[in-house]
């Protein structure tokens, strides 16, 4: 049986480069392609290839938010192609990932492909490998992390500086931006864990604040605190987070 | 819109700073000094008593002394504001000396009064009889010998303060002459450091690369006409005669050959649309300026969400300034406000720009109310680059 490769790329003639490098060799087929970060992310997930050809910059989420959506459920074996990008090349240079650097010759190509292949089959360790890269994306951000909102028959990437406030809602997440809200599938403490370095902090069990959203903290008697918002909005402070709010208010 | 120039705010006017001033004195300092140079005449006087004529009651060189410095002190003010009303210079000292001589007369004997005064109240007071002062003219002229060194002394030593202040106010105009320098000398580091960063980036050159890699399979002559593009972009960002502002014509061959470039790399997605009259070629904008901004056009584009990228672009020129339109149809930016600071690449621009025209330029985003990014830039049109047109 062949196995079955997506290519994700925004740009049609190195999409059209990788289809011409696979259509030469018998043990590939073309699963699928896609332009953009959540057109990737959607058709890995329905396709589901063995081999991912995977562009680092892309609209519309870049390689690495697709792979982050894309590997829980899914797990290909992965060759990053990318024409310049230092920070990711020295991520793939510690995990010893394959990439490609545009342009490739076919020789590179299939060499690649042939290493993939061969890590197809042993599985295990690729996986660790990729687990240690999107920990270390999740550690160091490169820019400020992209959350993933999925709403009845679309997908889009709702940037951190968007969300005024997230708040629990039971399994969900319900993510506040000025205009609406958008309801994620992830816990609240998930959510915290992705969004502290990008100056969010909990203020209460079930409220998340982005902190450039405040507008003023008022204290009320009994050392009660809500939070009021640039867009009116007020949120209750819970006692254990105030102190913890006042830090990072600080900082 | 801001095209004219920053005005320049003058210092607060005020009046004018003496060469000596009141406050430029430790008064505290001072009646501690004259304080204690009476009780040191005091000790002198006991003392030349006892080696003179016996041993006397400590209270009388004590009275005389202290009356003395004190009647002394009030009246250092006034010899402070004679010299600093009338101050001796090179040029008036023939009629200021002798001024200033005339009123250390006046002030000795307002002096010689004072201590008298003083004396005979004192003397009152604690029933110690008649304080006799002996011959009135002998006593003005003995005390006069005296005022006379005080009144020059104390001019020595408002030299001194004048001097120490001046060499203070030297040394802090130093300082703070030295902390502009090296803040202009950073801001050229930086200026010189966005000129090189402006070159064509490397992101830019390996995609188009890749790309003439993959149309060389399909169609060579395409191939080998992008090629000569991609040369003639990095002919121009090689030259090192290029300083920080180019020709429009310059610029239009180099943005001409990166559209070329886009085009061929996202095809039909893309349709980039530049219109400048043919008068305005000659005049001076930042160099990559607007291949910055349509490459942020192209970058920020949502594809398939907002269709194919169009981008417009519009120059114009009203009277003094050029103006440089960046319209197209992304997502165009939620927070506006917050987006200049933000953005790398229009931040850059910024910096850019406030180090070529300093505050002499606009630079404008707004949502087009049918969507997209509307980039609005106008520079000053330079006089040497631009004849007005007959």
């Amino acid at each position: 049986m062949k196995v079955r490769a997506f290519i994700a790329d925004d740009e049609p003639p190195a999409r059209s480069k990788i289809r011409r490098f696979l259509g030469s060799r018998d043990d590939l087929e073309l699963a699928g392609e896609a332009g953009d970060g959540v057109t990737a992310i959607e058709g890995i997930l329905e396709l589901r290839p063995d081999l991912l050809f995977l562009d680092i910059q892309m609209p519309r989420g870049d390689g690495f938010d697709v792979l982050r959506e894309v590997y829980a459920r899914h797990k290909p074996a992965v060759i990053f192609t990318t024409a310049y990008d230092q920070y990711a090349m020295r991520a793939f240079e510690v995990e010893a990932l394959d990439y490609l650097l545009k342009p490739f010759t076919a020789e590179r190509f299939h060499a690649a492909v042939d290493r993939a292949l061969r890590s197809l089959g042993a599985g295990g360790a690729a996986d660790a490998k990729m687990a240690r890269l999107l920990q270390e994306l999740a550690a160091n951000p490169v820019r400020p992390p992209r959350i993933l909102v999925r709403e009845n028959d679309r997908m889009f990437f709702l940037k951190a500086g968007e969300i005024e406030w997230a708040e629990a809602e039971e399994k969900y997440v319900l993510l506040h931006t000025r205009e609406r809200h958008h309801l994620v599938r992830e816990s609240l403490s998930a959510l915290e864990g992705r969004l502290s370095r990008a100056g969010f902090v909990r203020i209460h069990r079930s409220h998340l604040l982005n902190l450039e959203a405040l507008q003023e903290l008022v204290t009320l008697g009994r050392g009660d605190c809500i939070a009021v918002l640039r867009s009116g909005t007020r949120l209750n402070v819970g006692r254990n987070y105030k102190d913890g709010l006042l830090q990072a208010m600080s900082r | 819109m801001n095209l004219l120039p920053r005005s320049c705010g003058a210092e607060a006017p005020g009046h004018p700073r003496r060469w000596i001033e009141l406050s430029d004195l430790n008064w505290p300092l001072v009646f501690l000094f004259y304080t204690v140079a009476g009780l040191i005449y005091t000790g002198s006087d006991f003392t030349f008593h006892l080696a003179e004529t016996g041993p006397e009651p400590y209270y009388y060189p004590l009275i005389m002394e202290m009356t003395g410095h004190y009647t002394l002190f009030a009246l250092v003010p006034l010899i402070v504001l004679g010299f600093s009303w009338l101050p001796i210079r090179r040029t008036n000292w023939f009629w200021a000396v002798p001024v200033h001589l005339l009123i250390s007369v006046v002030l000795g004997a307002t002096h010689t009064v004072l201590m008298l005064l003083s004396r005979q109240a004192i003397y009152g007071l604690f029933g110690l009889g008649r304080y006799g002062f002996g011959q009135t003219g002998y006593r003005f002229l003995m005390e006069y010998h005296k005022q006379f060194l005080h009144y020059w002394l104390f001019y020595v030593v408002l030299r001194a303060i004048a001097y120490y202040r001046q060499a203070r106010e030297r040394e802090r105009a130093a300082s703070a002459l030295e902390l502009k320098t090296s803040e202009l000398r950073r801001q050229l580091d930086q200026a010189r450091l966005l000129a090189l960063t402006s070159q064509l980036n490397p992101h830019f050159l390996f995609n188009t690369l890749n790309m003439v890699s993959s149309v060389m399979y399909e169609d060579v002559d395409r191939a080998d006409h992008m090629l000569a593009a991609l040369s003639r972009m990095l002919r121009m960002s090689l030259d090192e005669t290029v300083g920080p502002r180019v020709p429009l014509r310059r610029e239009l061959e180099f943005v001409n050959a990166a559209v070329e470039l886009i085009r061929g790399r996202f095809q039909d997605q893309v349709d980039i649309d530049i219109r400048c009259p043919s008068g305005l070629l000659d005049l001076e904008v930042p160099s990559m300026a607007l291949h910055t901004l349509i490459e942020n056009a192209v970058k920020h584009h949502r594809r398939d969400q907002d269709g194919p990228v169009r981008v417009s672009v519009r120059i114009e020129r009203t009277g003094a300034a050029l103006h440089l339109h960046v319209l197209d149809n992304g997502p165009g930016i939620p927070d506006l406000a917050g987006a200049v600071g933000k953005g790398v690449g229009l931040a850059n621009t910024r910096q850019r720009l406030e180090a070529l025209y300093d505050a002499n330029f606009t630079f404008e985003l707004a949502n087009r109310p049918e969507g997209g990014l509307h980039v609005h830039l106008a520079i000053p049109v330079r006089p040497e680059s631009a004849p007005q047109p007959a």
